[in-house]
């Protein structure tokens, strides 16, 4: 610091006073210098008139230190001479006070011995009046004070008990007390106890030295006893509706249980007993583990056979409702009785109601089905108007697949209830919940589309004799079931149950059922082509088998069955395309729903373009016609027609399949005729006019073309005189009708 | 599949066919008959004994004439080799008759080229008299054990034959005396049991399967009536099981019945989209059993579950233990379709030789050995 000291400042310790002058010479101007004198002197003078002041100041203040302090060396001085008067008193107050203490000490320790023999006294009374108190405590039935009493004079007795005098009291004391746990092992025991005063007693008997481990095993028998009237009084309750039940066993059953369990437990499991053995309190609770399974089990049972008895029947809500309520009480009481384990479970009765529910409501879904059936059946055989059957067709259909649907659609609602969040149980959460909710979608849902199926395939067999419109309004429903409702109903269940049914390897999938319903669909249909073309078949086989072919006149008309099989025909036309438009054949040969104008316009073509049909047999002479090798030539040149295979879902194929059916009988009865010239020639007209009437119904006219073919070309075997009629006349005929 | 299409012998006839037996009373080689079924004066009806040769996988036949005229049925005496029965329409009198045809005895010598015509003449032909009982014979049945007793269904009888005497009596009349014949649909064939001593033929008329007991006139055993919905065309009983019978009729369904049991057939198939012209059970394995329809195909089906071999492995199950492997038995259900024919079959015969062959006809006079698929054979057996 020094160094770096300016030595130009005044102001500093460092300052010279040389150098200054020297500098100051050095760069200043004389009038500089003048200046610089001036305010040097300036401030000397007002350097010194500022430590003038100072100095003034100061003395004023040793001045007047100097006067205090004079004037307490003179106060000390006479606080000296007080302390001294101080200490002399003391000495004699302290002298005064051993003197009183010497003589209060004689008086001290007899009033000590007075006060003791006071309480002495006091409580030689309490003895004294203890039996009368304990006598009147217990008719004003305070037992609880009087046990008091009682113990507190225990306490003295045993003290003081080989005192003779107080021998006489502690008997007369026994005795009552003996009186009093009797009469309250009395009450213990009595049936009518409430849970509530069972406790009181028994903490009474148990302040009585009674044995711990006979009380609490009579504790339990009574409250058992106890609690089973409630359970009998809860089983006559069956016109309460389920909420009230539940309730009530809550009030009641539950309450008491409860309390039971936890003052045994306070009793005898949380406390230790001295004369009992170790292994006491385990032992209590074990047996109150098992006294608490018991009746809830006993309580649960009784809850499981009303809801057993009331699914179904009543509001599945209020059910719920009553079932959640117990549920919460449960979960609320197992945690009270902590260390106790309760094993049944709510959630068990409420996934029992739920596959009990399922099962009525399965059973439900199938009378339901059975009905509409038999319904659909019953409107199929009462309305017999052809006209109107058409319509009617398709408006049953229609109702029994949608009040179908929408049944199952109700169920699965109705079962949802199950899920709802709010309940306090989740079924889905255990195992065996989940495999419920999976057993909605399988058991009831595929069940019952299952079942839907059996039936129905039921009726395809031969052997019940279903009207043949059943058939195909049941193939149709099966049909729409596997085109739609299938889908929307698995799709419904999967997602209102929340069901990954895609990647599951035990659910049953979608496609499986299709499968099984579009297989149905056709072995209905099957059924329906089969019983219409045995329809038509019996009418042709009864007309051939029944005329007399050989001694038969010149044909002049078409035989009237050949018109009835026609009629028929057309009538199940109709019938089936009420239900299958003509969609199958869009890229087919022709469609079907030809108007009455096209109709004329393709007999003309048809005469001109399928001039081999009359060819066939009418260009041979009666000499070749004999000829079987004209059958086989015939036969080489036509390719291999498959009459009879599987009908598709279409009016054309339906229909086809009919009149295959009924033409191949027609075959195979001309087959096992022998025919005379007008025989054959009867046979002739008839293959016409059904070739004239068939095409309408078919799509590919080929096919029923070949079959009466076959039939002519066989009549032809069978005919001793093979001459067949003109053709020109044949066409005649069969136009005339 | 390759196997089993070469396993197939054909043989055409020029004629149409509805008449095929196998020939029973022979041991040792496969043998069927079949007749033509024509009615043309310029055809000539004919009657083919062939033979199968396994071996060599051909057809060996021996032709005769069918002068009487077209065949519509044949059977084959079981205890006479050269012996068969023929059921025939004579060309323009539309009466059906019987007649018992007798082949040459060393058929073996016979050599076509020593013989004047082209056909083997017959040792005896011995036309049955039936016009007493009306011109519609349907089959004549010879007795399973009787060698000297026929049954002919004629009409609306049964007749009982005692060959080499002329005694017939009348078994069975659906027409009561004095009732009208018109309405009552005539019996369509019928057979004899192979059970009760030989004392039950079976027959069937309309939808009813009945059976008449021979030792009394008119005395209906037992009856089936609706056994089937519409005509029963054929029937046939189980050899080796009482009490089972088998149809099928025009409704194209094959049904076994145990006729203790009348409401309902204990076995049930509708495969044939068509009438069902004949059924067979197999003699040998009598699971298997084979159809024939106008649908032009011939059903192998098996009925295990009915069958007697089901009975007897039981049986042997209960008394053998825990030594018996299981067998996978066949299960009930359609086996096999042969569809090679192109006309209706009416016939379709096991050979009584061979339990793996059988042979089909169609009306085109397609005749088709085939053989029961390997697969199936090997599971019976084994």
């Amino acid at each position: 610091m020094a160094d770096t000291a300016n030595p130009f400042d005044m102001d500093t310790s460092g300052f010279d006073a040389e150098k200054y002058l020297e500098k100051l010479l050095k760069d200043c101007s004389l009038r500089e210098i003048m200046d610089t004198e001036a305010a040097v002197v300036k401030d000397t003078q007002t350097l010194h008139s500022d430590m003038q002041t100072l100095v003034y100041e100061n003395y004023n203040k040793f001045i007047s230190a100097t006067d205090t302090i004079r004037k307490m060396k003179n106060d000390f001085k006479q606080m000296e001479s007080d302390v001294n008067l101080l200490m002399n008193k003391m000495q004699s107050i302290t002298s005064f006070s051993e003197q009183i203490t010497g003589t209060l000490q004689g008086t001290r320790s007899q009033l000590c011995r007075l006060s003791e023999k006071h309480s002495l006294l006091k409580r030689l009374q309490f003895l004294s009046t203890l039996p009368a108190k304990l006598k009147s405590l217990i008719e004003e039935q305070n037992y609880a004070q009087a046990v008091q009493d009682y113990l507190h004079a225990q306490k003295v007795f045993a003290q003081y008990g080989r005192q003779p005098s107080f021998d006489g009291i502690k008997r007369e004391c026994d005795q009552i007390m003996g009186d009093l746990k009797d009469k309250l092992r009395r009450d213990f025991q009595r049936a009518g106890n409430t849970a509530q005063s069972l406790t009181e007693i028994g903490e009474l008997l148990l302040q009585l030295d009674e044995k711990t481990s006979d009380l609490a095993s009579e504790m339990l028998t009574c409250a058992g006893k106890r609690l089973h009237e409630q359970i009998v009084m809860l089983q006559d309750q069956t016109e309460r509706d389920m909420l009230e039940f539940v309730d009530m066993g809550i009030d009641g059953f539950l309450n008491d249980l409860a309390l039971v369990v936890t003052s045994y437990f306070d009793m005898f499991v949380a406390k230790h007993y001295e004369q009992e053995r170790d292994d006491f309190q385990e032992n209590a609770l074990n047996e109150l583990n098992i006294f608490l399974n018991q009746n809830i089990d006993k309580y649960l049972n009784l809850v499981q056979d009303r809801v057993e008895s009331d699914i179904g029947y009543g509001d599945t809500q209020v059910m719920l409702r009553a079932l959640d309520r117990l549920h919460r009480r449960l979960q609320a009481m197992r945690n009270i009785c902590r260390g106790l384990e309760v094993q049944k479970n709510t959630v068990d009765i409420i996934i029992g109601a739920a596959h009990q529910l399922c099962d009525a409501h399965s059973k439900n879904l199938r009378d339901h089905f059975a009905d509409s059936l038999s319904s659909v059946r019953l409107s199929l055989v009462s309305a017999k108007s052809d006209a109107a059957t058409g319509l009617n067709l398709s408006e049953l259909i229609g109702n029994l697949y949608v009040s179908m649907v929408e049944k199952i659609k109700g169920v699965l609602q109705d079962l949802l209830i199950f899920l709802r969040t709010d309940w306090s149980f989740n079924i889905k959460a255990e195992h065996r919940g989940a495999l419920c909710v999976e057993g909605i979608r399988e058991n009831l849902l595929i069940g019952f589309l299952r079942h839907i199926s059996k039936v129905m395939c039921g009726f395809a067999n031969a052997s019940s004799s279903s009207p043949p419109n059943l058939l195909l309004v049941l193939s149709k429903t099966c049909l729409e079931l596997e085109q739609q409702g299938v889908h929307i109903l698995i799709a419904l269940v999967d997602d209102l149950y929340e069901i990954d049914s895609e990647n599951s390897a035990t659910l049953t999938h979608e496609t499986e059922i299709c499968a099984e319903m579009r297989e149905t669909a056709q072995s209905l249909l099957d059924a329906y082509v089969r019983q219409q073309g045995t329809n038509i078949s019996q009418m042709l086989r009864k007309s051939v088998e029944t005329r007399d072919w050989l001694n038969c006149l010149e044909p002049r008309s078409v035989r009237a069955v050949m018109k009835r099989v026609v009629e028929e025909l057309g009538g199940i036309e109709t019938v089936v395309a009420s239900l299958y438009e003509s969609s199958g054949n869009a890229g087919g040969f022709r469609t079907t729903a030809s108007s009455d104008s096209s109709r004329k316009t393709y007999f003309s073509n048809f005469t001109a373009s399928k001039p081999q049909y009359r060819s066939n047999w009418s260009n041979y002479t009666p000499s070749q016609l004999e000829s079987s090798y004209v059958s086989n030539i015939h036969r080489l040149f036509s390719e291999r027609v498959d009459i009879f295979t599987s009908v598709e879902f279409t009016k054309a194929s339906i229909v086809m399949g009919i009149i295959k059916i009924g033409l191949k009988t027609l075959l195979e009865c001309v087959r096992l005729r022998t025919f005379s010239k007008f025989g054959l020639q009867q046979i002739q007209v008839d293959a016409h006019y059904l070739q004239m009437n068939l095409w309408r119904f078919v799509s590919d006219e080929n096919l029923v073309n070949f079959l009466l073919d076959e039939i002519l070309g066989s009549a032809v075997h069978r005919c001793l005189e093979s001459v067949l009629m003109e053709p020109n006349a044949v066409e005649i005929i069969c136009e005339r009708g | 599949m390759d196997e089993n299409e070469s396993s197939l012998i054909i043989y055409g006839l020029e004629l149409q066919a509805r008449a095929l037996t196998p020939q029973y009373g022979e041991g040792n080689d496969v043998r069927f008959f079949i007749a033509t079924n024509s009615l043309k004066p310029t055809n000539t009806n004919q009657l083919h004994l062939l033979q199968y040769d396994e071996e060599q996988g051909n057809i060996q036949s021996k032709i005769f004439e069918h002068s009487l005229g077209e065949v519509w049925n044949l059977r084959s005496c079981p205890h006479q080799a050269n012996l068969l029965a023929s059921v025939y329409q004579k060309g323009a009198q539309v009466i059906t008759q019987a007649a018992l045809l007798t082949l040459p005895d060393d058929l073996g010598s016979v050599r076509t080229e020593q013989l004047k015509s082209e056909y083997i003449p017959w040792k005896q032909v011995e036309v049955l008299d039936t016009t007493a009982y009306g011109g519609r014979v349907k089959t004549i049945e010879f007795h399973p054990s009787q060698e000297q007793t026929l049954a002919c269904v004629v009409g609306s009888k049964v007749a009982l034959m005692q060959r080499g005497e002329s005694s017939t009596r009348i078994i069975a009349d659906l027409v009561g005396s004095g009732s009208n014949s018109k309405h009552i649909p005539p019996f369509t064939t019928g057979k004899w049991s192979h059970h009760h001593q030989g004392n039950q033929f079976l027959t069937l008329h309309d939808c009813t399967l009945s059976s008449y007991d021979i030792r009394d006139t008119q005395h209906c055993a037992w009856s089936i009536s609706d056994a089937h919905g519409q005509l029963v065309r054929d029937l046939d009983c189980n050899p080796n099981k009482q009490c089972h019978v088998m149809t099928g009729g025009d409704d194209g369904y094959l049904k076994i019945w145990d006729y203790r049991m009348p409401k309902a057939p204990v076995f049930e198939r509708s495969d044939h989209s068509h009438w069902i012209w004949s059924v067979r059970f197999n003699t040998f394995h009598d699971q298997l059993l084979l159809s024939s329809s106008s649908d032009c195909k011939v059903l192998l089906t098996c009925a295990g579950s009915v069958s007697s071999e089901l009975h007897s492995q039981n049986e042997i199950n209960t008394e053998g233990g825990g030594e018996e492997r299981q067998r996978p038995l066949l299960s009930d259900g359609l086996l096999q379709t042969f569809d090679q024919h192109e006309d209706s079959v009416y016939c379709a015969e096991w050979s009584n030789v061979d339990p793996w062959v059988f042979a089909s006809l169609s009306y085109d006079g397609r005749v088709i050995i085939s053989k029961v698929p390997k697969q199936y054979k090997y599971q019976i057996i084994f």
